[in-house]
């Protein structure tokens, strides 16, 4: 039972360290991760469910401005933009931040072939951060449900 | 023959030019007309040996006798008068062969002259024949007479030949008298020649003319052998008187030499040596060698190599000795040259090994010390996030297990830095980095206040005192962190080694110390003796050399009973020597240590107090100037009852009234901040102090508005070591009033929570932003643009406002320029004219605290729109950037909530 907890818990780590070093998390992530406690055991399940919701909100509103060919409102998907560009900083989304910095220069240059591009990249990219993630959170209840605790990942 | 002169030589001897022997400028006028002629190529030599000849100086009267009288002299002639006869010898032999020649031809003829006389006698029976043969008649009868007696083999010839004629024999008889004839004319001639021969022998007979040509021969070969050479050759007599010199130096005449010795000829160096030399010679009997180096006005310093015999007469008695001297001082200087060279190199090569070794080990040792001063900067910052960290959580809620165990975490977090701090100032001494500063300060203060904070962390029944006769002046200059950096530490060593009796700290003015060096000396410098001593272990006799070095202690055994890293006193000892002064240690053991340190000072003045920055005047309440203070020279605090500690000195009551009250309360002194008459003269939160020693020192100083307890927390070692030892205590104690803490810490809470204010349009920044805020233990109220921030802020007294930049509706910078304008016009017209809905109906709360300014936090993702330039010009205090973390919304909240 003992050495099943620690293998998930070495798996565990070593995914974590995986998502780093791939560039998906930073260290907001972690920063995150610090402030659940007793008090908000769920506390990053629930901001990163929030930030997914987000994610399909934001991402369907600039899919659909810029289905307006022609009549593009580069503002409105510049304001999508930088609130996926504030989430996902605040929650450690590396790369859809990464992202989001490229679209937004795209937008404000109006460069509609960029923006799409850049958007499709986002969909991807926030699409797998959230399958990893659920990996990871499964990988979590299931070191619990084997009695174990979820290591605290030291990722320097 | 007197007096030539020797001439410049110059010989090729290898590839080097040879001086000469002697100098060339030395000798009369008339001496240079027998200059030799440099050797040429092609010399003729008998002209050499002429030449030669003249350079010969002796004795002309006692050489032969000389020659004569010595077993060398004889010997010679002896030679010569042995191949004088064998010459003769050769010649008789050769003589005596040639008559042995001679004789033998003469026996032939006779005897064929005797056989053809009987032949012919046998024939010519007739008588004519006889008067022909008249003359050899005789010799005819004597040869017949002989044939009778000796020949019988020819009479049977002569019967062979009868069958010949006559006439035969006739002729035959002719022919062989004519044969005779001229044998006999020949026998003639060798005789005469032999005559002849004989005297010539005669008129030879006297070598005397040969034997002087060939001494001749042989002294001119000699001469030119050694013409040109460097040599000087002579003979001395049994008193070492010269009789036969060659190759003197030129300038000495005969009679100057000849006769004399040469400690009468020479002066100078070497001279004696060379006479000594030669009678030691002379002694033993047996030649030598000898290198010497003569030091004469004559010819300067020059070196000879001198051979030296001795020489018998045929008694084999000793007469003198020869002595020749080869002039080497070339070949000496060269060779001493060449080893002075070896010697030189040598040495330098050692040196240069030497050097090597050094600087290898000095590099290695800088590097080693760069290396753990660097390790050391390196560990301490992190560590004292841990420490930090630690005593944040040690405010948070934690059960009484987890509270000893986060106290044992703080107080080795605590030692560890003091460690590293203790490695960092002793790499700092040496390497001269340390710099030290002259503060005014008033040692009575300093010693005070060093034992106070001891007595605070004393767990022991020690009584502790101070000393200072009153001499000492009221206020000295000197590096005040320093002193009492050193006193400290003695004192907390002291404390560590005794177990009951007393530790003090006594201080003296004194003269100079010897040590001392004059320039340091001025008028307005004092030396003050300082000791510190204790009634302790004692240190046993062979342990005080080591004990001022790094990482020593006593010995082992102390280490593990005592603890302690050992630094303390290498650093003391650094820290006394680089002020110029000096730390010494007296010790007896079970009886007690004195550690004595002697340091100059300057005396200040004591009137400038206002200036008076030194590290105490925070310390000191100067609104309530206690003049007893500055002059006292006694203290003392006693033990009372267990860990709590009271002064028992008059002087103390007044100045620690407020400790006294609390003797009396339940919970006691907890923190070493009550040591400090500052921060709790006159406070009315004395109890909350206690539990103060749970928190971070600048946030509850915040929470209860204590404006002057700037206090700078564990800067000092020993507020380091009280608060860790206070944590000791206080585990103990807080087991008594858990209850009480708890209900203290919420009225804290609730009295002094600040009001925030975030302004922040998107959720999940809020979401992580208000979780931060909720650990760091504050709430706040949330506004989703900058319309419903100036709404809040108009309704609500903000103490901070956290200010996203880009939201929608508002941005945070116009919506913080409408906020500064209230704030100045005291009215919202502005922002009612920017189109925002005011809602009048609370206006009043806002005018209450219109006056002071509301700060304003930039939340920035740091792009160009959000330049930290425009947030300023806009009116906001000062900025974090994005994504907030939870150190620098903690730095924020330190810096404007206070």
């Amino acid at each position: 039972m003992d050495a099943h907890v620690a293998q998930l818990q070495m798996q565990y780590r070593n995914y974590i360290l995986s998502l780093y070093q791939q560039g998906f998390l930073d260290d907001q992530f972690t920063e995150l991760k610090s402030l659940q406690d007793d008090g908000s055991p769920d506390f990053v399940a629930e901001v990163l469910s929030l930030f997914f919701d987000d994610c399909v909100k934001l991402v369907g509103n600039m899919a659909r401005a810029l289905d307006q060919i022609g009549t593009v409102d580069f503002c409105q998907v510049g304001a999508n933009v930088h609130q996926l560009k504030g989430s996902s900083s605040s929650v450690g989304a590396k790369r859809v931040k990464g992202l989001c910095i490229n679209f937004k220069e795209l937008c404000e240059a109006k460069n509609y072939e960029g923006c799409v591009r850049c958007l499709q990249q986002v969909d991807i990219e926030y699409k797998t951060l959230k399958a990893k993630l659920q990996d990871m959170f499964n990988l979590e209840k299931q070191i619990v449900q084997a009695g174990g605790i979820v290591p605290q990942v030291d990722i320097n | 023959m007197v007096c030539e002169m020797e001439t410049d030589q110059i010989e090729e001897m290898d590839v080097e030019v040879l001086s000469s022997m002697w100098p060339d400028d030395v000798g009369t006028q008339a001496d240079n007309q027998f200059n030799v002629e440099k050797p040429a190529g092609d010399l003729d030599t008998l002209k050499e040996v002429d030449i030669a000849e003249k350079r010969t100086m002796a004795d002309l009267k006692r050489l032969p006798e000389l020659l004569n009288t010595t077993d060398q002299g004889s010997s010679q002639l002896t030679n010569l008068v042995r191949q004088w006869e064998y010459m003769q010898d050769h010649a008789v032999r050769l003589l005596r062969e040639e008559l042995k020649i001679l004789t033998r031809q003469r026996e032939e003829a006779e005897a064929k002259e005797l056989k053809i006389i009987e032949e012919h006698n046998f024939e010519t029976e007739e008588p004519e024949n006889v008067p022909v043969l008249d003359e050899t008649s005789h010799l005819f009868r004597r040869f017949r007479q002989k044939k009778r007696d000796e020949l019988v083999d020819s009479k049977r010839v002569v019967i062979d030949e009868e069958f010949d004629t006559v006439a035969y024999w006739k002729q035959k008889a002719l022919s062989l008298e004519k044969m005779l004839e001229a044998s006999t004319e020949r026998e003639r001639r060798l005789i005469e020649k032999l005559n002849e021969s004989l005297k010539t022998m005669e008129s030879h007979s006297a070598p005397v003319e040969e034997l002087t040509q060939n001494l001749k021969r042989a002294e001119g070969f000699l001469h030119f052998i050694l013409q040109n050479a460097p040599i000087v050759m002579g003979h001395q007599d049994k008193d070492l008187r010269y009789l036969f010199i060659y190759n003197k130096f030129p300038s000495l005449r005969e009679q100057d030499i000849l006769g004399k010795t040469d400690v009468e000829i020479f002066h100078g160096g070497g001279v004696k040596e060379s006479e000594d030399f030669k009678r030691e010679v002379l002694e033993k009997g047996k030649a030598s060698k000898r290198e010497i180096t003569f030091e004469t006005e004559l010819f300067g310093s020059k070196t000879f190599l001198i051979y030296v015999e001795p020489v018998y007469n045929k008694a084999r008695e000793k007469i003198g000795i020869n002595y020749m001297g080869m002039e080497v001082t070339d070949q000496v200087r060269k060779r001493e040259k060449m080893a002075k060279l070896r010697e030189d190199n040598a040495v330098r090569k050692a040196m240069e090994s030497e050097l090597t070794k050094t600087i290898h080990i000095t590099e290695e040792t800088m590097r080693a010390k760069q290396m753990l001063a660097t390790m050391s900067h390196e560990i301490r910052s992190p560590l004292s996030g841990v420490v930090g960290m630690a005593e944040i959580l040690s405010t948070t809620k934690l059960d009484k297990e987890q509270r000893q165990l986060l106290n044992v975490m703080i107080s080795s977090g605590d030692l560890v830095l003091q460690l590293i701090n203790d490695i960092l100032d002793l790499s700092k001494v040496e390497s001269g980095v340390m710099k030290l500063e002259a503060t005014k300060f008033r040692p009575r203060e300093v010693v005070k206040h060093v034992l106070q904070t001891a007595a605070a962390s004393l767990k022991k029944d020690l009584t502790l005192e101070g000393n200072i006769a009153d001499e000492v002046p009221i206020l000295v200059v000197g590096d005040v962190l320093r002193i009492r950096q050193i006193l400290t530490n003695l004192i907390s060593n002291a404390i560590k080694f005794t177990h009951r009796g007393k530790v003090g700290i006594k201080l003296k003015v004194i003269s100079q110390p010897s040590f001392a060096s004059d320039k340091e000396q001025n008028e307005t410098s004092v030396w003050i003796c300082c000791d510190v001593y204790d009634t302790g272990i004692g240190i046993p006799e062979n342990a005080l050399p080591c004990l001022f070095k790094k990482y020593m202690q006593a010995s082992a055994d102390h280490a593990r009973k005592y603890g302690g890293t050992g630094l303390g006193l290498a650093i003391c000892k650094q820290l006394v020597e680089l002020m110029g002064g000096q730390l010494t240690v007296t010790s007896q053991v079970n009886l007690g240590s004195t550690f004595t340190f002697i340091l100059p000072y300057k005396v200040a003045t004591s009137d400038d107090h206002s200036d008076d920055q030194d590290e105490f005047s925070d310390m000191v309440d100067h609104h309530q100037p206690e003049p007893d203070d500055t002059t006292e020279g006694y203290f003392q605090f006693k033990p009372l009852l267990g860990s709590i500690y009271s002064n028992g000195g008059p002087v103390m009551g007044n100045n620690f009234l407020p400790h006294k009250a609390m003797l009396t309360s339940p919970i006691k002194l907890i923190n070493g901040s009550v040591a400090d008459p500052s921060n709790s003269s006159g406070q009315s939160q004395t109890v909350q102090v206690e539990n103060g020693g749970y928190m971070d020192e600048s946030e509850s100083a915040h929470q209860y508005g204590n404006g002057n307890g700037h206090r700078c927390p564990s800067k000092e070692s020993e507020s380091c070591s009280s608060s860790q030892a206070s944590s000791e205590m206080e585990s103990e104690l807080t087991v008594s009033s858990p209850r009480e803490e708890e209900k203290t810490e919420t009225e804290v809470k609730e009295t002094s929570q600040p009001k925030i204010l975030l302004v922040e349009d998107n959720k999940i920044n809020i979401m992580v932003a208000k979780s931060m805020m909720k650990q760091l233990g504050y709430t706040m109220d949330i506004a989703n643009n900058g319309v419903e921030a100036i709404n809040a802020v108009k309704d609500t007294s903000y103490d901070l406002v956290l200010m996203d930049v880009c939201m929608p509706v508002m941005d945070g910078l116009k919506a913080t320029r409408l906020i500064r304008s209230y704030e100045e016009s005291g009215n919202w017209d502005a922002a009612i004219e920017a189109g925002v809905d005011i809602k009048t109906s609370e206006s009043e709360q806002g005018c209450e605290r219109s006056t002071d300014r509301l700060p304003i936090v930039a939340m920035t993702a740091n792009t160009l729109a959000e330049s930290s330039e425009e947030c300023y010009a806009n009116g906001m205090d000062s900025f974090i950037s994005k994504p907030v973390t939870l150190q620098k919304l903690k730095e924020c909240l330190q810096q404007y909530l206070q």
